[in-house]
């Protein structure tokens, strides 16, 4: 247990950071390096703002398939929002939210949020994610151009989340432990790796994620910006 | 059986090599390679895959021809991509699964309007195509037509007399059908306006050319404007476009700008033709961001800017069909010419239906991307029928869209359209009319009348 705590919690946490940063900016130096074509779709945004409205529109509730695909934007757009908040939720390991001072909200009161908040949107990611996955087993045109990555994304987030509600809902954890954890980890006095093994398992699979984040699909998630402000933009 | 499968290795070499060199190509197909999620929203927005739901038919499937050799060639980790399913190695028929593959796809870019990640796969089907057609590989009618371009200046390789003998021709038959003299100018310095058509009109669809002539007479009756086309560039079609061939593509329209230069022109006006119009303002010499010393535009534009003046005037009892207009994806969704048209034959007839869905969200006719000239196998190694079998099957869901309307007159201004949509209602027996815009144009136009008979002078 020793040395699987030492190569999660001490070892791997750097080479993930590492990875992660330098793999994504490499990618985008590559794409705002790269030559831009005219490849306006029109109807186009004529200004500025408009493109930015328009960008800003697909990017957070994904307009574009809205209507046409109600069924999986049902899925899909509950799934990353949550997912969004999760992150944000996650925060809270490593700063004190300035906004939890500027707000001037109690500590009792950020935990009432985060029990209720957290737990509301781990239990939609995980029902969505589940739908994600059975809509990629279950429709032959999805199913067709699903590759054994489409599936393993989607199950090692599956397995994320389930250990992860699994902390929430079922297991006692300390938070001020792996506050204090996360807070001295790159410093040069870290503090010792939470025992808890589920909070390990989590902590692996986030940064197996993390570390894949830069290589396969997950770059969807700043490419979007790039892709869609190609074809919305008035040349 | 040995050597019964011809491997070219110096083939699949050159697949991967342009493969890998789109990790240094522009932004677009790079981002293209990164961030596909499979969603699979583009198969239910593309005509091919509803009407063949084949799995190859699907068009992120198609992309992915590109993107798992991309992966697989073109990075470090190519292996580790291919052990999880996001690459794979390239195999011994890829050359005739492009070939086939990549002219299913008519680029209409409807599948890009609702991509969730905002690929446009019109741009991943260009670059098979080029990559086919750098091995020699094009279908037969598409090299076969870039050749004829190159050595007559035009897709139908017609000579400069027989340009000239339908140009005067199509002047006789507008005096027969709707009594005015009208003459179609060619290299006239000095004039106002070159016009460039898709020469297919002056061949296939000559009304849609009448048309025009008839409305440059009014803008030459109303303000003096002239205008002209040239011998040297009177087709703006352009299949450097379909093959992804951009050296033509340049070369074509560099006669063009060169036209303009000499002729000292204005403006350069665009036909009925899409795909020209695109290349023409947005790709080739003649491109508006060049700052060239004309201006670039096209025909409905041009009518359109009358039409509001109130220069146009139409009777309407002249018109008995019922209309309705189709969007071609080169006019509609790549270069923003939606409510011209629309305007023009709102102000010629009463009766004019929309088909649904239309503008950015209309449905291909099932021939763009060149499709519409190919009718035999062309050469395709893999392809199963024909062409023409291929067009008639994804055309099909054109045509009820059509029926739908209950028109019987459907409009759309670009010879790859205007051929796919005859034969389509010739297949399906639908006695629907296909026609341009200013084949009705020339027909309902009222002339101004003191200034008709000045017209009239001139011309005799």
């Amino acid at each position: 247990m020793q040395v699987f705590e030492l190569i999660i919690g001490k070892l791997l946490p750097y080479a993930t950071l590492v990875i992660l940063i330098v793999g994504l900016l490499y990618r985008l130096n590559r794409w705002q390096r790269a030559a831009v074509g005219n490849i306006a779709l029109y109807p186009s945004a004529a200004t500025r703002w408009r493109l930015f409205g328009k960008v800003l529109s697909e990017v957070t509730l994904f307009s574009s398939f809205r209507q046409e695909n109600q069924a999986l934007w049902k899925r899909t757009w509950p799934f990353h929002v949550s997912l969004f908040l999760i992150l944000l939720g996650h925060t809270r390991l490593i700063t004190d939210w300035p906004l939890r001072v500027g707000l001037g909200l109690s500590e009792g009161t950020v935990n009432a949020i985060s029990a209720w908040g957290g737990g509301i949107c781990g239990v939609v990611a995980l029902m969505t994610c589940l739908l994600l996955l059975a809509r990629r087993f279950g429709i032959q045109r999805v199913r067709e151009i699903s590759t054994g990555e489409d599936y393993g994304v989607l199950i090692l987030l599956l397995f994320i989340l389930l250990t992860g509600n699994a902390m929430r809902f079922f297991t006692h954890y300390d938070i001020a432990e792996i506050q204090q954890y996360f807070r001295t980890l790159f410093s040069t006095a870290p503090t010792q790796v939470p025992h808890d093994p589920l909070v390990l398992l989590h902590f692996l699979m986030v940064q197996l994620l993390l570390i894949y984040f830069p290589f396969g699909k997950f770059l969807h998630v700043p490419g979007v910006f790039y892709s869609k402000t190609l074809l919305a933009k008035d040349y | 059986m040995e050597g019964h499968v011809q491997v070219n290795e110096t083939e699949l070499q050159t697949v991967i090599d342009q493969v890998k060199a789109i990790k240094n190509g522009p932004r677009v197909l790079q981002l293209y390679m990164d961030i596909c999620a499979h969603c699979g929203v583009c198969a239910e927005q593309c005509h091919v895959a509803r009407t063949m739901p084949e799995s190859r038919t699907n068009p992120a499937a198609r992309s992915d021809h590109i993107r798992q050799l991309y992966k697989r060639y073109g990075s470090t980790w190519g292996q580790v991509l291919k052990a999880i399913g996001a690459a794979r190695d390239i195999t011994e028929d890829e050359v005739a699964v492009w070939q086939r593959d990549f002219y299913e796809c008519s680029g209409c870019r409807r599948c890009a309007k609702f991509c969730p990640f905002g690929i446009d796969n019109s741009i991943l089907t260009r670059k098979g195509r080029a990559v086919v057609h750098a091995l020699g590989k094009s279908p037969f009618m598409m090299s076969e037509t870039q050749r004829i371009s190159d050595e007559t200046g035009n897709d139908e390789g017609q000579t400069y007399a027989a340009f000239v003998e339908a140009c005067r021709f199509l002047c006789e038959e507008v005096k027969d059908d709707w009594d005015i003299d009208v003459e179609i100018p060619i290299d006239r310095k000095g004039a106002d306006i070159l016009f460039i058509p898709a020469s297919a009109d002056l061949v296939s669809f000559p009304e849609t050319h009448m048309g025009v002539a008839v409305f440059f007479k009014a803008l030459e009756i109303h303000d003096g404007t002239t205008w002209t086309m040239a011998s040297t560039a009177f087709d703006g079609a352009n299949f450097g476009l379909f093959t992804g061939d951009d050296p033509h593509m340049a070369r074509k329209n560099q006669a063009a700008y060169d036209a303009c230069i000499d002729l000292g022109v204005k403006k350069l006006v665009i036909g009925e033709c899409g795909h020209a119009y695109r290349i023409a303002k947005r790709m080739g010499p003649t491109a508006s961001h060049f700052g060239n010393p004309f201006e670039t535009t096209n025909i409905f534009l041009l009518a359109d800017e009358y039409l509001q003046k109130g220069v146009l005037k139409f009777d309407k009892r002249k018109v008995d069909e019922i209309i309705t207009y189709h969007d071609p994806c080169n006019f509609a969704r790549s270069t923003n010419v939606f409510e011209e048209p629309r305007r023009l034959l709102s102000a010629m007839t009463d009766n004019f239906v929309e088909m649904t869905p239309n503008r950015t969200e209309n449905w291909c006719c099932g021939g763009g991307g060149g499709l519409a000239v190919m009718d035999g196998a062309e050469k395709v190694e893999m392809i199963d029928g024909t062409f023409l079998d291929y067009r008639m099957k994804v055309g099909k869901m054109k045509v009820d869209q059509i029926m739908a309307t209950g028109a019987n007159y459907c409009a759309a201004p670009c010879a790859n359209c205007k051929r796919q949509l005859m034969q389509l209602m010739e297949h399906y027996e639908t006695g629907v009319k296909i026609g341009g815009v200013f084949d009705i144009l020339g027909n309902a136009i009222v002339l101004e009348e003191t200034k008709v008979k000045a017209g009239a002078k001139v011309a005799s």
